[in-house]
């Protein structure tokens, strides 16, 4: 005898069930169609290119939670399991349909033994177990980044339990009424069976397993009904996000065209938004991944990426009745809603100004929501159409237009910081020979602290004999912090200036202990077709010290921990060369602080904030520093500029007394090298 | 209405002091490497302007500058704030200028243009820090002068000019035509410039007006009888000297300190 068994056992008016069908499909197909629609009210982007490269990333990221494993594992496991579940269990039902429908006859034998019976039950209890932890966390332990936590969250885990439990009740009542000769493949619904079978009698049982189907069914395709309704929507939504993921380079803000004449300098509406910001909209799954790594979220200020999200989300879905945002009129049309600004009405500018575009939230994402591109998307508008922008970032700005550097009021010039070193200036001596340039920074040749980092990186340049060069007075800010605070327009200008000094002097290698230097030279000037080998100090360093050029000697002992930059960690993945330089020295004894790598806590430096007063909240330096002192290091190491300045104040408020110093790691490495 | 606002392009006064150098003759500071801006309280003069006409709701803005080349800089940074018109006077054709022939030139200059309400100049020039334009251009002109004005209020035909004193806030009534200097203030920081109105600046002409454009000669400029002489023009040098204090007892330590304290007049 093959093994199967009956599909519509016990069951008459099976074709009632082909109208339901049909019904869900209809209710399904609409909502899939209105978000659809909402999506298209965005700007095109090109997201469907390189197809091969985007399915690789789909199946690297989706199948195995990537994402979800690493931070909250436990509930992210619980996801994988209820995730995977539904795999199996579809797939058990596409064979039902084959078998059945298509009267292709594949749900028998080994199929049927080991998939359908064995690998579903196992599947199903998994999933329960999922479920289960799913909604200990979010009724039980309320875990504060799942708010805001709708009745509608609880729904969805409770039907998924309902949908698993009464399929095993179906399956159990079954095993038992037709004394199947398969049950033990089938265990778990073999044990419901014989539960039930202990209390009823049998036609009590014929009964309960017709209404259990006929429940079962409709919970099934309710659920289904629901999905573009609800945040189930991130079933498709969250793979086709991950799929149309930006694959350049993650420290790349997408380009203005500025002299385009009636193109929106910014997002000031939602149509200004591309397809993709309003398809991430609707893949938010509200986990709060991105706000458990914020810094301007964890110091109180009015930022949260999660919230930034939903509130543009509820302004998208007010055509639909279902906003509740500012816009929410169920009258207004999607050409209407198109219009509506956001600022202001959906979102406070002090939201958008409490961003350092440190990145983690895009970074934690597990459905690849780009925050930070719609946070300068949104100051662009602001910056360039309304030029309404805090006044600490005016004067920046002005500083930048006037004098190509971003620090009013400084009385150094250039080329102070190399007194007394033999450094090669391009512009005294054009024809002169370069292995490398060093691209010094404003703050590297401005800020007086970081005046000795880069005395320091040209020490180890001079010993380990490498032949560099400097710009000199011909520097001009990379304009990072104008692109990043929405001056897309000073950017332009300023990348475009370095770009023809750089072209002049025929530039090919650049080194720079500016992550931002190094992020925006590297990443986004080849827009504007300057392209060149950029490399972070700490990674020529850390070449020198491999080649045997540098050789460092023990000078002592020190404990000493690093903190990753958000734009050579996150924005450029440089983990390793700024540990391994430090473990070059004799006597370094290195910790990690809790959160390192991808998981860094920003020094608050970044976005322009190393400008601008933080007026809001609690400060995001001494959030950092406290990380940083638990680690009970001596020694904080850093590898920015804009961090060492943030840090060395942080850790000067939070330990007035502690002998703690803040260095580069190009000091460090100096004072040990001979 | 009608406003004209003198503005002046001069050196970055930020210019960081390794980077300043003398000029070859050693009268002036050397252009070169450093950037050039608008003076800081020219820009408040704009702004106040820009100011009073959004307040009207309609009214005309034109920004005059006697200058180098250069100073088209300057005027496209007026014109990008939003002023109507733009004029430069070229500088070249008047060698030598003091501040006399500077309010010659310029009320020379407003004779060719449109009957102007109000004249406004920023209190001095970030550079010299003279302050005798504006008066000196009111005389020429034979118009009320108002100094330190910090903010300017149209009501009916009279203007209000409001003047911060030491012990508050006064307001000048008067009407047109006159001359204001405007000094700084929170209220008038001049505005960053929206990126559109950065770009159609590109787009409107400068005019370039020579000596005989104004019917003046190189001589008006700077009368041969000029008052105004630059004697001597340096950077001053700081060194630093350490003495160490000998003395058996405190007390004659702490004479001997009086002492030299004394001598170098600081006491």
């Amino acid at each position: 005898m093959t093994p199967t068994r009956q599909v519509y056992f016990n069951i008459t008016g099976v074709w009632l069930m082909y109208v339901f069908f049909a019904l869900t499909l209809l209710v399904f197909g609409y909502g899939v169609y209105r978000r659809w629609r909402l999506w298209q009210i965005g700007r095109p982007v090109v997201r469907l290119d390189r197809l091969g490269e985007r399915l690789r990333l789909l199946f690297k990221q989706a199948p195995g939670h990537e994402k979800l494993l690493k931070r909250y594992s436990g509930t992210g496991f619980a996801h994988l399991l209820i995730f995977w579940g539904f795999v199996f269990l579809f797939l058990g039902t596409v064979v039902v349909f084959i078998h059945e429908d298509l009267h292709i006859h594949i749900m028998q034998g080994a199929l049927y033994l080991y998939f359908e019976s064995l690998a579903l039950n196992i599947s199903g209890a998994l999933c329960i177990a999922g479920v289960t932890v799913a909604l200990i966390q979010r009724s039980i332990r309320r875990a504060p980044r799942l708010k805001p936590d709708k009745p509608d969250d609880t729904i969805i885990l409770v039907s998924i339990l309902v949908i698993l439990v009464t399929g095993f009740i179906i399956q159990g009542l079954r095993i038992h009424l037709t004394h199947d000769p398969w049950a033990a493949w089938s265990p778990v619904g073999r044990a419901v069976g014989m539960v039930f079978a202990h209390f009823l009698s049998e036609p009590a049982l014929r009964e309960l397993h017709r209404a259990t189907w006929w429940f079962h069914l409709i919970v099934v395709f309710s659920f289904i009904g629901w999905i573009p309704y609800s945040k189930l929507l991130h079933i498709l939504t969250a793979p086709a996000s991950i799929l149309t993921q930006d694959l350049g380079p993650r420290g790349a803000l997408p380009v203005v065209d500025i002299e385009k004449e009636d193109a929106p300098l910014g997002v000031s509406r939602l149509q200004d938004f591309t397809w993709k910001d309003l398809l991430d909209l609707d893949a938010c799954t509200e986990c709060g991944r991105c706000e458990v790594n914020c810094p301007a979220f964890l110091t109180d200020k009015p930022l949260s990426p999660k919230w930034l999200i939903l509130n543009l989300r509820e302004s998208l879905h007010a055509e639909s009745g279902n906003g509740r945002g500012a816009n929410a009129d169920p009258k207004i049309s999607p050409a209407e809603l198109a219009q509506s600004p956001l600022v202001g009405a959906v979102l406070k500018e002090e939201t958008l100004w409490s961003c350092t575009s440190c990145g983690a939230c895009v970074e934690q994402c597990p459905v690849a929501v780009e925050h930070v591109s719609k946070i300068v998307g949104m100051r662009r508008s602001l910056v360039m159409e309304r030029a309404e922008f805090p006044d600490d970032l005016q004067n920046m700005v002005r500083s930048l237009e006037a004098r190509g550097h971003p620090y009013p009021g400084v009385s150094a010039s250039r080329i102070d910081w190399m007194k007394g070193l033999a450094v090669i200036q391009l512009a005294d001596q054009p024809g002169a020979e370069f292995e490398v340039l060093l691209w010094v920074g404003c703050a590297g040749a401005l800020n007086q602290r970081s005046q000795s980092v880069t005395r320091a990186v040209a020490e180890l340049f001079t010993k380990a004999g490498v032949k560099f060069a400097v710009l000199g007075r011909e520097e001009r800010c990379t304009g990072d912090p104008a692109r990043r605070i929405g001056h897309e327009f000073l950017f332009q200008t300023l990348a475009q200036q370095n770009i023809s000094t750089l072209d002049r002097y025929k530039v090919r290698k650049i080194v720079t202990s500016c992550p931002h230097c190094f992020n925006t030279i590297k990443n986004e000037y080849p827009q504007f077709g300057g392209q060149y080998e950029v490399v972070h100090h700490s990674e020529f360093l850390e070449e020198l010290v491999r080649q045997g050029r540098l050789k460092p000697s023990a000078t002592g002992s020190a404990k000493v921990t690093f903190h990753d930059p958000c734009y050579l960690g996150r924005y450029n993945q440089v983990y390793d060369a700024p540990r391994a330089v430090l473990d070059s020295v004799p006597g370094v004894e290195r910790t990690e602080p809790d959160w390192n790598r991808r998981n860094s806590l920003c020094c608050g430096g970044g976005g322009g904030f190393s400008f601008m007063e933080e007026k809001q909240g609690t400060r995001m330096n001494q959030n950092r520093a406290k990380q940083l002192l638990d680690t009970g290091a001596n020694t904080i190491a850093v590898g920015c500029p804009f961090c060492m300045i943030m840090l060395e104040d942080g850790t000067k408020t939070v330990a007035p007394d502690a002998q703690v110093r803040v260095r580069d790691i190009a000091e460090v490495l100096n004072e040990a090298t001979e | 209405m009608h406003l004209v606002v003198c503005i002046k392009q001069i050196l970055d006064p930020e210019i960081p002091p390794s980077d300043f150098r003398l000029d070859s003759a050693g009268r002036g500071p050397a252009e070169g490497i450093a950037p050039q801006v608008i003076s800081i309280f020219d820009e408040n003069a704009l702004e106040v302007a820009l100011q009073v006409r959004e307040a009207a709701g309609e009214g005309r803005i034109t920004a005059i500058s006697i200058g180098a080349e250069s100073a088209v800089d300057a005027l496209r940074k007026a014109l990008s704030m939003r002023v109507d018109d733009a004029y430069l006077i070229r500088q070249a054709d008047f060698p030598a200028l003091d501040t006399f022939g500077t309010a010659r030139i310029l009320a020379a200059a407003l004779g060719k243009l449109p009957p102007a309400d109000l004249l406004l100049c920023g209190r001095e020039s970030g550079d010299w820090y003279g302050g005798q334009v504006p008066a000196f251009l009111a005389a020429q002109l034979d118009w009320p002068y108002t100094a330190l004005v910090a903010a300017i209020r149209k009501t009916g035909s009279e203007w209000n000019l409001r003047r911060q004193s030491d012990d508050g806030w006064e307001t000048i009534a008067c009407s047109a035509p006159a001359v204001v200097s405007v000094t700084n203030d929170a209220q008038n920081l001049p505005r960053i410039p929206k990126v559109r109105d950065n770009m159609l600046a590109f787009r409107k002409t400068i005019t370039v007006w020579t000596a005989a454009d104004l019917g003046l000669t190189s001589e008006s400029g700077c009368g041969p009888n000029t008052r105004l002489k630059t004697e001597r023009f340096y950077i001053p040098t700081v060194s630093r000297q350490c003495q160490m204090i000998s003395g058996d007892s405190v007390v004659q330590r702490a004479e001997e300190l009086v002492e030299k304290l004394a001598g170098l007049r600081v006491i």
